[in-house]
């Protein structure tokens, strides 16, 4: 359940709906600078997750060689 | 060149951080290590063992000609047969290298660490081992996982620990922990993510840990009455500069809650503990990626109740149309990303069946586990809260006070929270 990476803070699915919810709620009416808020909240969120994939492709390329080797317990 | 300091001052190497490193890990440094040279000693803290245990230690003997085994019983009852039979077994072992240890009172999981530790310490004399490794009593390994990760501990020079690849033993039992199936591939995928990242992965777990013995007697023992000691310990090797990884050709299986209950309980102390490290440690870098989420969670939390305040208060207003549309791009763009990655990673994910795929695929399941574990959270803050605010009700205060924070302690313990609880309940 790798959403993003936030150690032992629970990372919630929940931004990306919560996040749809609230672009919704504010299309019919809302502030500016609740939705400025909610715009940058989504923008680090998003960045989060990519800087974390990046580095899980770039490890998994580094370690790839020992991805081979595997047993499962009788 | 000198890393660590032997004082008591924390000396955190590398303290500039690098903004390459979140997008690029480092690399860590490698060395050479003579495998046949390497002294290696498993430290298993047991209470009320059972036939796991057994196997375990038989496993660790049989795979690993040159390891030393040291089962640390945790003051098992003696009315509980069963595991005192299992001891019996362990100790009939015809070899010399294993010790079985009792501890003269229950020091939980931490506790009867330290104590084997310090037997270690006391009975090796000159001859340390160079490598400790701390294994959970219900753990199963399969051949390559002990050696390899004292390799992956010993080939990288400024490496203080190393952890396993986490599996779940029992996933196919029921809904819930096939969800912690799917979940641990998450959590050894962030460990992975997280290598060459700010000193390493966050947590070393209690599972399977390598420890390099030299890092462990700098940092001194673990925390006892510390609701998550691995976490705890972890900090304090990366605040002395040691950097952590994950080992991922040593793979290990455990035993996961079967019921909400137990899950709850597990994870509350999960999330309470994690809270209680960052609320305690002394430099953020060991404790980053905690502080990231704790941040994100609160920033959303805080957007939510705005955005609900402006609409009940102030009703309409003018905004570009463009931005919630934004926002609603953005956050499908997340969510597919996330998706796919999910389908992706069952792919490290060999025990999996046809159910697995439905979970996954179906999202649901797992959506209402993660928004479960929110709420996890959720109560561990309201529990900082109280505990924050009850510090400041002592013997002198009026009967009222202290009559309303025994009732909120009572509360607390009965949905999972507790301060006095060490690993093992």
């Amino acid at each position: 359940m790798l959403n993003f990476n936030g150690g032992t803070a629970v990372s919630g699915t929940s931004i990306a709906s919560t996040g749809v919810y609230a672009g919704v709620l504010l299309l019919r009416s809302g502030d500016l600078a609740v939705a400025v808020c909610f715009l940058l909240l989504t923008g680090i969120y998003i960045a989060i997750i990519i800087a974390t994939l990046c580095r899980y492709v770039i490890n998994y390329h580094r370690s790839k060689h020992l991805l081979h080797y595997y047993y499962e317990p009788k | 060149m000198s890393f660590h300091s032997t004082s008591n001052t924390i000396v955190p190497r590398g303290t500039n951080i690098n903004l390459k490193n979140f997008f690029v890990p480092a690399r860590y440094i490698r060395s050479n290590f003579n495998a046949e040279e390497t002294r290696a000693c498993a430290l298993i803290p047991a209470y009320k063992p059972g036939e796991l245990t057994l196997r375990l230690v038989e496993d660790l003997l049989r795979w690993n000609p040159d390891i030393v085994v040291c089962v640390v019983d945790d003051c098992t009852p003696l009315e509980c047969k069963e595991s005192i039979r299992v001891l019996e077994k362990i100790r009939s072992i015809s070899s010399d290298r294993v010790t079985v240890i009792r501890t003269p009172v229950n020091r939980l999981k931490a506790g009867a660490l330290n104590y084997g530790l310090e037997h270690i310490f006391g009975a090796w004399g000159k001859r340390l081992p160079d490598v400790i490794l701390t294994l959970d009593d219900d753990v199963v390994i399969v051949p390559a996982t002990v050696r390899n990760l004292v390799s992956a501990l010993m080939t990288h020079e400024n490496c203080g620990a190393v952890c396993s690849q986490c599996h779940v033993l029992n996933k196919n039992k029921n809904l819930l922990t096939r969800l912690q199936g799917l979940e641990y591939i998450g959590f050894n995928a962030t460990r992975l993510a997280d290598e060459g990242f700010f000193m390493g992965p966050l947590v070393m777990h209690g599972m399977l840990t390598a420890f390099r013995a030299a890092a462990l007697r700098e940092v001194g023992r673990f925390a006892e009455k510390h609701l998550i000691e691995d976490y705890e310990i972890t900090a304090r090797l990366k605040a002395r500069g040691w950097v952590v990884k994950s080992a991922l050709d040593a793979h290990a299986w455990t035993i996961v809650p079967e019921d909400l209950s137990s899950l709850w309980r597990q994870r509350a102390r999960w999330s309470y503990g994690g809270i209680t490290v960052v609320d305690n440690v002394i430099h953020l870098r060991p404790v980053f990626q905690d502080l990231v989420g704790h941040a994100a969670f609160w920033a959303t939390l805080c957007a939510i109740n705005l955005l609900i305040l402006r609409m009940l208060f102030e009703g309409g207003g003018g905004i570009p149309p463009y931005i919630p549309y934004l926002i609603i791009i953005l956050s499908l763009l997340q969510f597919a990303i996330w998706y796919v990655f999910q389908l992706w990673l069952m792919r490290m994910y060999r025990e999996k069946d046809a159910y697995d795929w439905l979970i996954r695929i179906s999202i649901i399941p797992e959506f209402a586990y993660a928004s479960s574990l929110t709420l996890v959270l959720v109560g561990s803050y309201v529990f900082l809260f109280f505990k924050t605010l009850s510090k400041g009700v002592t013997e002198r205060s009026s009967a009222f006070a202290r009559r309303i924070v025994q009732m909120g302690d009572s509360a607390f313990r009965t949905c999972g929270y507790t301060e006095s609880w060490g690993t093992r309940i």
